[in-house]
């Protein structure tokens, strides 16, 4: 994305391209660094996609299956309460979790499903407190969002973006960092 | 016990030493093509008294602009007792406090000298940081007090006032006069527009230098760089930026997200008068280390 982006009006980006796709895979290393500030990763991680009719999301639920069966990693579907559908991936190894939504997305777009693709959602916990980091396929980028009660813990969030600016592509724009209120992980 | 403590960053020094001597090179070369014009020497005139008045009543203009009101004792007795004791152990004189109405959390100093200093805050910043926290805040406009920022920066910008001013009135100054003169002219013009670039940037420079040093300034008579590093959280306002509408209910209500045409990060970078809050944060948790070792 550079000048030339700006100047032809290109710079609305959707799920389907791949190269800043390839981005969502800096999570593995990062995890290593946020164990060692003491989260641990949850076995499961999930992708959220926009609502679609029936009979696309029923596509979408035989294309992921079909090309998951020989996967040692499990799934579930469901929809939310906004009616965002999900997958949801387990995987108790976090660097196989990350492959495994990675190439489940990969299937997804391939089938032309890109559009409709929201972010995905990574776990940890702390403590007893949950911590998410949240994958943006249109921006290409990595935010935190910490759920304290019913509010957000802004300061621990600000400060684990800075720790982990160097890993991952981290939203500079901090009013893109949105809420995804209780994903289902 | 404060002043042992204080261990001198050479890197900052050094960085402040070639901005300022940047500066003063582009300085003197624009005065020197300047001096060949008589007609400009009052423009030089007329920069001086601006700044020299701007400098002299910054307490009153600065309260004045920002809507600061000045408060005694008896109104915020707790704000005065925690700045005479952060002045005992800075070694300056008590500052008069004022107190600007707004949610936004910020502070600043202002003020010619150490015994016309103002130290200002917004109430959000009351609100916003822990006692602590507002202590650190606190040092830290003390230490741009201690290290007359005012008047370092106000001598930094004279010669890029005028600059200014030629650049934007210049035209003025070609009324009247031969075909020669028009050239001449021209080539001011020319000087003043890149003098006044260069300078801006390199006077954005000397600012942020300005607030590393403000920021080890606090650590120092604080002892608790901690303390600062947590307020920095708090008030970069990034804090403020961040949404609490759930991403599924935004997106069902914008189509698309449209990414700021401008993100450059070197811009905002040369442009801005405060350092990214990643490097105060990085300099001072050095500064932590250090001190733990003392």
């Amino acid at each position: 994305m550079g000048l030339f982006d700006t100047i032809f009006g290109r710079r609305v980006r959707t799920g389907s391209d791949w190269e800043t796709n390839e981005r969502i895979l800096d999570i593995s290393s990062a995890s290593t660094m946020l164990e060692s500030h003491g989260m641990r990763p949850i076995e499961s991680a999930g992708i959220c996609f926009k609502p679609m009719s029936d009979s696309d999301f029923e596509r979408v639920i035989s294309d992921v299956n079909e090309s998951m069966s020989g996967e040692r990693g499990r799934h579930k579907y469901t929809t939310d309460e906004y009616g965002y559908h999900w997958i949801v991936v387990y995987d108790d190894e976090f660097d196989g979790l990350v492959e495994l939504v990675h190439s489940t997305v990969k299937i997804l777009t391939k089938n032309g499903f890109g559009e409709r693709l929201l972010c995905a959602v990574f776990g940890f916990i702390e403590n007893e407190n949950r911590i998410y980091w949240v994958y943006s396929y249109k921006r290409g980028s990595f935010y935190p969002f910490v759920p304290l009660d019913k509010k957000r813990d802004m300061e621990k969030e600000v400060k684990l973006a800075s720790l982990l600016k160097e890993e991952m592509n981290i939203e500079k724009d901090a009013s893109c960092w949105y809420p995804i209120w209780n994903p289902p992980l | 016990m404060v002043t042992k403590a204080y261990k001198k960053d050479f890197g900052l020094t050094m960085r402040m030493f070639l901005t300022m001597l940047l500066l003063a090179v582009v300085y003197i070369g624009f005065l020197a093509i300047l001096s060949q014009f008589m007609m400009f020497t009052w423009v030089l005139m007329f920069a001086a008294l601006m700044l020299f008045a701007q400098f002299y009543y910054s307490d009153k203009l600065v309260l004045w602009s920002m809507g600061a009101r000045i408060v005694g004792r008896e109104e915020a007795p707790e704000l005065h007792a925690r700045v005479e004791k952060l002045c005992a152990l800075a070694d300056l004189p008590k500052p008069k406090i004022a107190i600007v109405d707004t949610n936004v959390p910020n502070a600043f100093a202002t003020g010619r000298n150490k015994k016309n200093a103002v130290v200002a805050v917004t109430t959000g910043l009351l609100r916003t940081l822990s006692r602590n926290e507002l202590e650190a805040v606190l040092a830290h406009e003390l230490s741009h007090i201690k290290n007359k920022d005012m008047l370092v920066l106000t001598i930094a910008s004279f010669i890029s006032m005028v600059a200014f001013f030629i650049m934007r009135y210049a035209i003025f100054f070609g009324i009247g006069g031969g075909r020669r003169d028009n050239a001449y002219i021209l080539l001011v013009w020319v000087a003043s527009i890149i003098t006044w670039i260069v300078s801006f940037i390199l006077i954005r420079a000397l600012s942020r230098y300005r607030e590393f040093a403000a920021d080890r300034g606090s650590a120092f008579i604080t002892g608790r760089p901690k303390d600062l590093i947590s307020a920095l959280y708090k008030i970069s306002g990034k804090m403020q930026r961040i949404p609490t509408e759930d991403l599924r209910k935004v997106e069902g209500l914008n189509a698309f997200f449209i990414i700021p045409a401008v993100s450059g990060d070197l811009i905002t970078k040369l442009f801005s008068t405060h350092p990214p809050l990643e490097e105060r944060v990085k300099a001072l948790e050095t500064l932590e280390k250090m001190m733990g070792r003392i």
